[in-house]
């Protein structure tokens, strides 16, 4: 999942293959590094391994049956492939993280990414209904199944998403779908002046709780993004997504040109916001509260306001998230983004090594850490470089 | 163990430590018949302190326990067999709603429906809808991810579950999740929702509400063979339209609703009806109730009846979920059995399922969450006749081998306890069985916490090597 990739790669292209590279690790404790696609260029910390596991030629889709809105993927299958596939039967994966779309369902799963769909569907965790995975014992688990339903023991599933890889690598992985909408629309809301935001916000952070409004996606666009996308020439704007029947689409735009002036967008401005992050320093999600979403942008857009350093930044409006994308020079901002309010959370996605340094190992502590030994007792899979490193 | 009794009667209060058989009685069994474990004694502290202090007395005591809600769950999860049982029923205060962000924080024992009547003074409900719901707490839905009729369109206890605070079985205080934004790291909220009381107490929970919708309607279809209504179901699926609640009850099922006090105006010469809600707003919602009623009838529902008013729709969901209770004027006992197959196995599901039954001289009803492809094959029996509670007993087991053959899993919403216990090696290779161990061990190292259930005991290999393949040495 990190983009150097240094070490020498080996390729399994089988679920033994994988399970007899994990054994030969913990046979000669060699320490690895698990990868997909290597398209995530510095996407995690710096991982600090001898060899480079890619289960990027273990993919292709194992099971799909329309009928049932579930699909089996090996995890090296790329989400693309899982597009075009769903895409001839009418459905869809509800997961739209940042990146390639060559990267892989394996990756996307491993570090629970999401994207602004994640309003409607949820994140991972909502989605994935059952999982392989090889352990840093070299054993395999096949906790969960293919059904939409299932409470059958200890929760291995939601375990293994979001594990970076330091519990073993994930082989398959069997998803829920959605069919895809009659009517998908993209509209913009552009402001204006900056002035027009802390009054729009919390009237549209009002009206998404209201029952009224039921959307895909609902995220606030800086300037810098918004001009990237080609939607204002650097002023603030809001992207929704609309999609359902004729009648549905229809009421959801009056409800919607009740707050402000929405303009029908081309949809392609969602594939190149998850693709802002090419060639960034730093990215980093700050999540929170819903109510102080409005406090939250306005802190993040002063604290990184420098003119030696590029900053983007979009927000999932349900979600009080939002994500701070750093080109250039990140020192001058750094402090700022290092400072966090009363609940509020930090997740890095992308950081300079020495920035790295300093953060905190969620995998390394406490119950974490612990889980951690029980199923990767020398971690084996995705060691994080030394604090000082 | 009146050593151990005496300490936490000095917590708690003499009244609220239970140690002599009588007074034991009523927390013997669950809601599952067919099951009887007697704790060495029950303890019920009322507040988060005194629990605190309970859990910390036995971890100090080196003694077992089994946490124990409203005692309405379905797979015996909650039964203590000679440990001690920890009531969590005084524990009722809701701390907190947050109407803004859209969550609240409440004890473990908030009854389900206790929640709800708060959240709707702020026009929010809490999406989990399990039948017990008059009953059971939400620490008991999230120890077994409970689910309900309405979580096909909005999931179980697990997604509405964004935080909790959690009293491991040594004492440790450990918070999971948060209750806005993001946290890093492993999932281990996720873990601990559906763990059944093995990987310790949640003192406190922080949950998920939703806004109420806007618009609801509800239809009955009625069809002159399961299988019709099986296939109009995987048919509905398909579409993509999700109905907040699809729910399915054959003939044997309604005529029996239909002869009890909750008769809800059912057809008592069909062989199945679908129940199914459409919810949201109302732009478009027609055009949705339109495309389902079309589907039942292609597939060959005799009529579609769509509730004109809140009272029909009230009186056609009565008869859904008061069907149990219609069962139990059959005979003493009632089975409910819980499993799940893919949905477009429903109908080869159900008539095995009427195969099986007919072979063991049994009728087995069916009332269950059709679009999930949640079944929930149940048997009105008389356990006092030793025959033919066996029969029972091999009717379940082949309806279980034959849901797993489909695809499916034991269970959806009622968790594995001890009723489950013996299918899980039927479900899950010994590697995995062995992880899950693993995990429990993680929780709680010294199996004290509601130990014997959900994974067999022979799974576990923490007490001799470990798999094949283990590390050696040190990693440079």
């Amino acid at each position: 999942m990190n983009g150097e990739y240094t070490a020498p790669t080996v390729h399994p292209r089988t679920v033994g293959e994988v399970q007899s590279a994990m054994r030969d690790a913990a046979a000669d404790a060699t320490s690895l590094q698990i990868a997909g696609a290597m398209s995530w260029s510095g996407g995690g910390p710096p991982r600090h391994a001898a060899r480079v596991l890619s289960l990027r030629q273990l993919a292709g889709i194992s099971t799909y049956v329309p009928g049932d809105l579930t699909i089996t993927a090996y995890a090296g299958t790329s989400l693309a492939e899982l597009s075009h596939a769903t895409a001839a039967h009418g459905q869809w994966l509800g997961l739209d993280p940042a990146g390639e779309r060559h990267g892989t369902i394996g990756a996307t799963i491993s570090t629970a990414s999401s994207g602004p769909l994640a309003h409607a569907f949820g994140t991972p965790r909502d989605l994935v209904l059952g999982l392989d995975a090889v352990t840093g014992y070299g054993e395999t688990v096949r906790p969960g199944g293919r059904v939409v339903k299932n409470v059958a023991g200890f929760d291995l599933v939601r375990l293994f998403t979001g594990s970076w890889g330091t519990l073993g690598p994930i082989t398959s992985i069997t998803l829920r779908l959605r069919a895809l909408p009659l009517h998908d629309v993209t509209l913009a809301i552009a402001l204006d002046e900056p002035a027009q935001l802390p009054a729009l916000l919390p009237a549209l952070l009002h009206a998404l709780r209201q029952p009224t409004l039921s959307l895909l996606a609902c995220e606030w666009v800086d300037g810098a993004t918004s001009r990237a996308l080609g939607i204002s020439d650097g002023r603030d704007a809001v992207l929704v997504r609309v999609g359902g029947n004729d009648s549905f689409v229809r009421g959801q735009r009056g409800v919607l040109n009740t707050l402000a002036s929405c303009q029908p967008c081309d949809p392609a401005v969602w594939g190149t916001l998850s693709l802002l992050d090419a060639g960034a320093v730093a990215v980093i999600r700050v999540s929170g509260s819903v109510s102080e979403l409005p406090a939250r942008i306005t802190r993040l857009r002063q604290a990184s306001s420098s003119d030696t350093v590029r900053v983007a930044m979009h927000a999932s409006l349900s979600r009080g998230l939002v994500r701070v994308i750093v080109t250039g020079a990140v020192n001058p901002v750094r402090a700022a983004l290092q400072g966090l309010h009363d609940g509020e959370q930090r997740i890095p996605e992308r950081l300079p090594n020495d920035w790295w340094a300093t953060e905190p190992d969620p995998f390394g502590v406490g119950l974490a850490g612990r889980i951690r030994s029980a199923f990767d007792p020398h971690a084996l899979c995705n060691p994080r470089m030394a604090a000082n490193a | 163990m009146p050593m151990l009794g005496t300490t936490l009667a000095r917590i708690v209060g003499e009244r609220r430590v239970l140690e002599r058989g009588s007074s034991l009685v009523a927390y013997t069994s669950d809601g599952l018949p067919g099951y009887s474990r007697t704790p060495s004694l029950a303890v019920f502290p009322g507040s988060r302190e005194e629990l605190i202090s309970v859990v910390r007395a036995l971890a100090e005591a080196g003694a077992p326990f089994v946490p124990r809600g409203a005692g309405t769950g379905l797979s015996g999860g909650a039964l203590a067999d000679g440990t001690v049982l920890i009531g969590l029923n005084r524990l009722t205060r809701i701390l907190s709603i947050d109407p803004v962000n859209r969550i609240a924080t409440v004890e473990p024992g908030v009854v389900n429906t206790s929640l709800q009547k708060a959240a709707a003074h702020h026009g929010l409900h809490y999406a989990p809808d399990p039948s017990s719901q008059s009953a059971c707490t939400i620490g008991g839905n999230v120890a077994e991810n409970a689910g309900g009729p309405h979580c096909l369109k909005y999931g179980v206890t697990l997604n509405h579950t964004v935080a909790a605070t959690v009293i491991l079985p040594d004492g440790e205080i450990v918070t999971l999740g948060a209750p806005v934004g993001e946290t890093p790291g492993y999932d281990l909220l996720g873990a601990f929702v559906g763990s059944e009381g093995c990987f310790g107490i949640a003192l406190d929970c922080t949950v998920r509400l939703l806004p109420n919708a806007p618009a609801v309607r509800t239809l009955l279809a009625d069809f002159m063979s399961i299988d019709a209504a099986a296939r109009a179901t995987s048919a509905i699926i398909a579409t993509g339209i999700l109905p907040a609640a699809l729910e399915m009850m054959d003939g044997a099922a309604v005529r029996l609703v239909e002869a009890s006090v909750y008769a809800a105006g059912y057809p008592t010469d069909c062989e199945a009806v679908l129940l199914v809600d459409l919810d949201g707003v109302v732009d478009g919602l027609e055009d949705d109730v339109t495309a389902v009623a079309s589907l039942c009838r292609e597939f060959g529902a005799r009529a579609v009846r769509i509730a004109s008013d809140a009272a029909e729709r009230t009186l056609l969901w009565q008869g859904r979920k008061k069907a149990f209770g219609a069962m139990g004027r059959a005979a003493p006992h009632l089975v409910l059995q819980d499993a799940v197959v893919p949905r477009t196995r429903l109908p080869a599901i159900l008539a095995e399922i009427g195969a099986i039954g007919a072979k063991h001289g049994l009728a087995v009803w069916n009332i269950f969450h059709a679009g999930d492809g949640n079944l929930h094959p149940s048997v009105s029996y008389d356990a006092a006749n030793a025959d033919e509670a066996h029969r029972v007993h091999l009717c379940m087991t082949e309806i279980m081998q034959a849901c797993i053959r489909e695809g499916g899993t034991i269970t959806g919403e009622h968790g594995v306890g001890l009723d489950k216990i013996d299918y899980m090696p039927s479900l899950f290779d010994g590697d995995t069985l062995a992880a899950m161990c693993r995990l429990r061990d993680v929780f709680d190292p010294g199996h004290r916490a509601n130990r014997g259930k959900v994974v067999p005991i022979h799974s576990c290999r923490e007490w001799h090597q470990a798999p094949a393949g283990r590390a050696v040495g040190t990693v440079p």
